[in-house]
């Protein structure tokens, strides 16, 4: 038990600091692709600039959203397994797969 | 191919049933319409059906703030119809009653189910008929679709809303006309319902967005 803590602890601890090691080695980038649109949208005014913020950070709503619920699902569903695995067999279904897999590919 | 029984054996009660509640039958059911297919998948297909509606519905109403803030400044803010306030109410009071049909479901009360089902449906076509209102007003005070930008997006958000909604309308339908005797699935109750929810938080966004501008 206390060995399986130490360990989940590690794993969180080493994936916050690769992360922090990605954030800091990111440089600042230009998004702004299409010098036609980037030249329109600078010479349109603060006004019709900040409808511009707006309406993209609108776009960015729904896939996080998205993002947050398929990550939440597959967090929640992380030991579900099939059926045939949980009756006992010796043969799983995911061993089952691993093995078609293993014809293919061997 | 998998019975009803065999499943429910193997895996009594944590079916990914993301509905929730119990079943009828037992664990995880096999529809009719598609032999094979576990209720998880019809499930999933519907929420992945939603997310696809989402965005279609996010890029409207981006689209709409950015032409709202173009240069020309052409957009005259409008002042939405009255009735939008009662048809709000009564997409609410159809989520409620579409709550309260599934749980009677749940209980096997078909009597109190089919009660409930009925003023859903009752509701959703109240809620069609109040937005063909919405639009007639506007016609009458001289906001066509091509009058000004602000109301060609009430009409094609409202329209492309009232669309979604038909559509849950003619599910409601099929199950509320269903052959004398036959018990609904769940699956169909709980996809339906998933999706008769969504298009009550759309929308409120919509309503909102539409009273922002």
């Amino acid at each position: 038990m206390k060995n399986e803590m130490k360990s989940s602890i590690l794993r969180i601890s080493a994936s916050i600091a690769g992360v922090s090691l990605l954030l800091l080695r990111a440089s600042a980038l230009q998004a702004q692709g299409c010098a036609l649109c980037y030249q329109s949208a600078a010479a349109s005014g603060t006004h019709f600039i900040q409808a511009l913020k707006d309406g993209i950070l609108i776009l960015l709503f729904p896939p996080i959203f998205i993002s947050a619920g398929i990550a939440v699902m597959a967090y929640r569903k992380r030991n579900q397994c099939s059926p045939v695995w949980k009756s006992g067999n010796k043969t799983s279904a995911i061993g089952q797969r691993g093995a078609d897999q293993k014809r293919l590919y061997v | 191919m998998y019975s009803d029984t065999e499943v429910a054996e193997s895996e009594p009660e944590k079916s990914g049933n993301a509905g929730g509640g119990t079943t009828l039958g037992g664990g995880e059911s096999r529809l009719p319409g598609g032999p094979g297919t576990p209720r998880r998948a019809y499930t999933t297909a519907m929420v992945i059906a939603l997310a696809g509606i989402l965005m279609f519905f996010a890029a409207f109403i981006s689209a709409g703030v950015v032409r709202k803030g173009s240069p020309s400044g052409d957009w005259r803010s409008l002042i939405v119809p009255h009735v939008l306030w009662l048809n709000t109410a009564i997409l609410l009071a159809s989520s409620f009653s579409l709550t309260r049909a599934r749980s009677r479901f749940l209980l096997r009360d078909n009597d109190g189910f089919c009660h409930w089902w009925r003023i859903t449906t009752i509701l959703g076509g109240f809620f069609i008929a109040g937005q063909w209102i919405a639009w007639r007003q506007l016609a009458s005070s001289g906001i066509y679709l091509a009058t000004n930008p602000s109301g060609s997006f009430f009409y094609i958000l409202t329209a492309a809303h009232g669309l979604h909604v038909a559509a849950g309308l003619l599910a409601l339908l099929f199950v509320a006309f269903r052959k004398r005797g036959v018990v609904p699935s769940q699956t169909a109750i709980d996809v339906i319902g998933i999706y008769w929810h969504f298009m009550d938080a759309v929308w409120i966004f919509l309503f909102v967005f539409l009273l922002a501008t």
